[in-house]
């Protein structure tokens, strides 16, 4: 029932990031609507991917905030200001509250730590490797200088 | 089954997102959106393989490295070409 209500929750979230007009706002409904499919993840089962989606879904949120704010919008509206952070503190509550509750029912937690790594290192190995390719992308294609220049544009 | 649904309506959103709109950010938006669909689904459809999420953590991973050249590919057309209108970048070739 939970899934059920955070999964249409996530729905209109991604309807509001694509229909919204103000980019801003289109990145915080599709953060909203990351952190929801992270929460659903861990109600699934799926620790390890709901682990992922956060680490993909926080530093996706800063990177996009970050260039959205480079690009010179305009974000906050005056006169909203209350109920965005009330949107916000709810939102931290929620995810909070799910977060702690499910992290105090995982089975064993902290005891087979080293048991784990022994049996996922090649899986961990791999995950570095996948990390490191995309980040090496990224900086060839975020290098200052490219062969353009030289090519004449 | 509510699962699925969720994730084949969050695919068509992403993939209307991707279709009609001429903002780069919401284009790279629409491309994660559907990647996120993907994933769910395969979480989703764990209990049906034996209850494992190998392929779930495979497409989020490979979610996560498109993801990064994504927003690296946003930047830098931004950079260069000064907008995220796709229909003013007219000099794409190659």
């Amino acid at each position: 029932m939970v899934v059920n209500i955070l999964l249409v929750i996530a729905v209109l979230a991604a309807l509001a990031a694509v229909e919204s007009r103000k980019i801003f706002n289109s990145v915080v409904a599709f953060g909203i609507m990351g952190l929801l499919l992270c929460v659903t993840f861990l109600l699934l089962g799926s620790f390890d991917l709901a682990l992922i989606q956060l680490a993909i879904e926080v530093a996706l949120l800063l990177s996009l905030l970050k260039f959205t704010q480079a690009t010179g919008e305009k974000e906050i509206q005056k006169g909203w200001a209350l109920l965005n952070y009330l949107a916000a503190v709810i939102l931290v509550v929620v995810f909070t509250w799910f977060s702690f509750d499910l992290f105090r029912n995982l089975p064993g937690a902290g005891a087979n730590v080293q048991r784990f790594l022994a049996l996922n290192l090649f899986n961990l190995l791999g995950v570095a490797g996948v990390v490191f390719g995309a980040v090496v992308g990224a900086a060839a294609v975020l290098r200052p200088k490219g062969k353009d220049k030289e090519a004449g544009g | 089954m509510m699962t699925f649904f969720v994730a084949a309506l969050l695919l068509s959103i992403g993939l209307y997102c991707v279709a009609v709109k001429r903002d780069l950010i919401k284009i790279a938006i629409g491309i994660i959106i559907m990647e996120y669909a993907i994933t769910l689904f395969f979480v989703a459809s764990a209990p049906w393989r034996g209850g494992e999420d190998y392929l779930a953590q495979v497409a989020a991973l490979t979610g996560l490295a498109t993801t990064i050249v994504i927003v690296a590919l946003v930047r830098r057309l931004y950079g260069r070409y000064g907008t995220l209108d796709i229909s003013q970048m007219r000099r794409l070739k190659g």
